[in-house]
């Protein structure tokens, strides 16, 4: 009894949960003995071969026809007998080696090929994943919103609808432009402009229309037009109209500063934009438990302004009307606190090509300087007040005319504005009848360089406090270097020019009893945290002493009463107040003759003038030359008047106990 | 005898072939492993389940925020621009107001300034909320949405 292990050509490979103590040639193929004196068997062609594989033979991958057909192979007949015969696979083992060495070779392909998606050549794949369902998108900082002061939103950014286009995917470029163009009213420019694209087909995105309605966005989108689609973007608008405009400036479409209040405080107005990146399907919605990483954005600070809305709408509104009253070319007004330098309204109108006089872009009170006239008289006759030169009833003879340099090339010749013999005049009537000479006389018993010394206490000759954007530092020059009649004209307001914030600075000194306070425009910030930030006070430093100042004042209220200012006057407050008319400089660097002048009208006072609140500054740019009220007592004192009174109401000015204006005493 | 004695012992001793018993426990350790995979599989897709309508709610309540924050805006600007003073003005004019071109103060009897007092009307003429009260609720809605979309 021995056991036939030879393996059948055609039987399937040994694979049993049975074992067997078998030789390991048998994996070979090769017949092996079975037994304990592990001699070989004799070879037994013709026996039927034993199953050991717990395959039914009816399963074998070949039939029994060909099995005997493989048995007549000459090299398998060929087999003496007796000698271990080696058993091969014949086909099938060379097939099936054939394929599993195939498959390896195909699975170690992919595997080789998966190794390098994975190492080498996985970023391109991860990228392109990643755009197809990773969205990062920018989270926009909002702007900060730029309020007044009574709360009343100046500039904020609104939400609205920008429509951009994919012109590869737009099927119909000249109907699209067309329609668009009806749409959205573009000019026939932009809607050529938007053929070209459309047809050029080189760019994948186009913006059509910024910022514009959403309702108009709407309907745009409602017709379904191949490659176009809306965005979100904030629009920056002023919500008050035209209000502050020149302070206010502007942004550009994207909302950088590129004027105004908005260039000089961008940084602050300006935030730090977020990101979002989620995954998401094909429509968009977001895979759950992808997750999204969401960095807010930081919004910028907003400004409260020390602007009172309505007040500047009002001054805006009342320069506008009295400068097209005396048909003048232009005119400034700043009003501000008198111990806060807080600016209450800034404003600035011009008249347009088109003969319409309208608020300026420009903040001209910061930008534009000229020559003071009659008012920088305050400042002079400060100096001499200050420096014990003369006080009030100290009385000077002052002739009608001076010539200086007589006889030589640079003799010139001072008039005082209404002419008059040689008569004694007090400092007290020199200053209330704006007499050039009689303050001339005084100034000069001061000195030039101390004089001068004044003047850059005053501020003259640098930037104020509040750096505006192209902020004019004036044209003035230290004393040392004054020559000529400048050493005369300066005391009467010639021969160095300031802004109208510097000259209403200079006079506030006066009204804050002798302390110069830098006019100040932002009150406080109010963070991203939502914490309201007042800004540091204003900074300070003493011009004068408070004795001067008060004896100005004082003198300052009989021009108001008495003197050129009297249509400055408000019922039951007192003001004081200076007129000044200057004439202006010409193309050809003279002032011009009789007939040919230009003037500028001015007026600066403050009330009430016992505890002054409020300085105000007129200045009308060209009123009619060949008018009466060209003067600055005429021009620009009643629009004095009219600002103060919308003032007292706006700000709940009272009067202070016994102070019944002019009509005391 | 000795011949067959020795014939005896040569004969081969028959293998002692032993069935070795099936190896049960590899099949329940796979066994487990699917059901224990199965289970990851079936928790993994309730979780999912779970997952969807929650990120749905979660876009949904984001657009939503979106929205309000810009109807928000939308509504301060048309605040200010019914309180901007050129509408006011306007509308000032249409009922036939002109501006104010002078003051005059009138000077108030102290017992109608008691009276008043005394009714507990607001004698400041100050209506609705103050100056400050505005930034601080505006400040507070900042501080609470910032610059969240």
């Amino acid at each position: 009894m021995s056991t036939d292990t030879r393996r059948h050509p055609t039987a399937a490979p040994a694979r049993s949960a049975r074992t067997v103590t078998a030789d390991p040639r048998s994996r070979r193929g090769e017949t092996v003995a079975l037994s304990g004196s592990h001699k070989a068997a004799p070879a037994q062609r013709g026996h039927k071969p034993v199953n050991r594989g717990h395959q039914p033979p009816d399963r074998s991958p070949r039939p029994m026809q060909k099995r005997v057909k493989s048995t007549k192979r000459p090299e398998r007949t060929a087999q003496p007998a007796g000698i271990n015969l080696t058993f091969r696979a014949g086909d099938t083992r060379k097939r099936l080696v054939a394929i599993f060495v195939i498959t390896v070779l195909l699975f170690a392909a992919v595997v080789a090929r998966v190794a390098f998606l994975q190492t080498a050549g996985s970023d391109s794949l991860v990228a392109a994943g990643k755009a197809q369902r990773v969205s990062e998108a920018i989270l926009h900082a909002p702007r900060g919103t730029i309020f007044a002061r009574d709360g009343g939103e100046l500039v904020m950014s609104v939400p609205s609808s920008t429509l951009i286009a994919n012109p590869k995917l737009v099927t119909d470029p000249a109907g699209v432009a067309a329609l668009l163009g009806t749409m959205l009213q573009l000019t026939p420019d932009k809607q050529q402009s938007l053929l070209a694209t459309f047809s050029a087909k080189d760019k994948s995105f186009v913006y059509i229309a910024r910022q514009i309605d959403d309702d108009v966005a709407n309907s745009v989108m409602s017709l379904n037009i191949s490659g176009i689609d809306v965005l979100r973007e904030d629009k920056r608008i002023m919500p008050s109209g035209e209000v502050g405009r020149s302070l206010l400036g502007r942004t550009d479409i994207d909302g950088i500063g590129t004027a105004g209040v908005e260039l000089l405080y961008n940084d602050e107005l300006t935030g730090v934009n977020g990101e979002r990146v989620r995954e998401h399907d094909a429509k968009g919605r977001s895979i759950p438990g992808s997750g999204a990483t969401t960095t807010d954005p930081i919004p910028g600070n907003d400004l409260i302004l020390t602007l009172d809305r309505s007040l500047q709408f009002q001054v805006e509104q009342a320069l506008i009307a009295r400068v097209t009253e005396l048909s003048a070319e232009g005119g400034a007004v700043v009003v501000m606190d008198t111990a806060t330098g807080e600016i209450y309204a800034v404003a600035n109108v011009s008249r347009g090509d088109d003969g319409v006089v309208a608020v300026t872009s420009a903040n001209l009170a910061a930008v534009e300087p000229f020559e003071a006239g009659s008012v920088a008289k305050v400042f002079s006759l400060s100096a001499v007040v200050d420096t014990g030169v003369a006080n009030p009833d100290t009385v000077i003879r002052v002739p009608g005319r001076i010539v200086y340099d007589k006889g030589t090339p640079w003799e010139h010749t001072i008039n005082d504005a209404e002419p008059h013999p040689e008569k004694p005049m007090s400092l007290r009537e020199i200053i209330v009848h704006s007499s050039n000479i009689g303050t001339l006389l005084l100034t000069d018993k001061v000195g030039t360089e101390r004089f001068g010394s004044y003047l850059e206490s005053f501020g003259f000759g640098q930037k104020t406090a509040l750096d505006f954007p192209d902020e004019s530092k004036g044209i003035f020059k230290p004393a040392s270097e004054w020559e000529g009649t400048e050493k005369q004209s300066h005391s009467y307001g010639y021969g160095y020019s300031v802004t109208a914030l510097q000259l209403a600075a200079a006079v506030n000194t006066v009204a804050n009893g002798g302390v110069y306070v830098a006019p100040k425009l932002v009150a406080a910030t109010i963070g991203a945290d939502g914490e309201v930030t007042d800004t540091a006070p204003s900074a300070t430093h003493t011009v004068i002493q408070p004795s001067t100042a008060a004896t100005m004042t004082d003198m300052m209220k009989d021009v108001v009463c008495g003197g050129t200012g009297k249509d400055a006057q408000i019922a039951d407050i007192s003001v004081a107040g200076k007129t000044g008319t200057a004439y202006k400089t010409q193309e050809d660097g003279t002032y011009g003759a009789t007939g040919t002048r230009k003037y500028r009208a001015s007026f600066v006072g403050f009330f009430p003038a016992d505890a002054p609140k409020v300085t105000i500054l007129v200045t009308i740019d060209e009123p009619d030359p060949t008018s009466n009220d060209r003067f600055g007592g005429k021009a620009a004192a009643p629009l004095f008047a009219t600002i103060a009174t919308a003032a007292i109401h706006e700000l709940q000015i009272t009067p202070n106990p016994g102070d019944t204006g002019c009509s005391a005493g | 005898m000795v011949k067959r004695t020795a014939a005896v012992a040569h004969i081969a001793p028959r293998p002692q072939l032993v069935v070795v018993p099936r190896q049960r426990r590899t099949a329940r350790l796979i066994a487990a492993g699917c059901t224990v995979v199965f289970g990851l599989m079936l928790g993994a897709a309730a979780f999912q389940t779970q997952l969807a309508p929650r990120q749905l709610t979660m876009d949904t309540l984001d657009r939503d925020i979106r929205t309000a924050h810009e109807s928000y805006d939308v509504l301060r600007r048309e605040r200010a621009e019914l309180r901007s003073p050129g509408r006011l003005s306007e509308e000032a004019v249409k009922l036939g107001m002109v501006p104010a071109t002078q003051t005059e103060f009138v000077q108030l009897d102290a017992d109608v300034v008691a009276v008043v007092q005394r009714s507990g009307a607001d004698a400041s003429g100050d209506i609705g909320a103050s100056i400050d009260e505005e930034f601080e609720l505006y400040a507070d809605v900042k501080a609470e949405a910032g610059g969240a979309p």
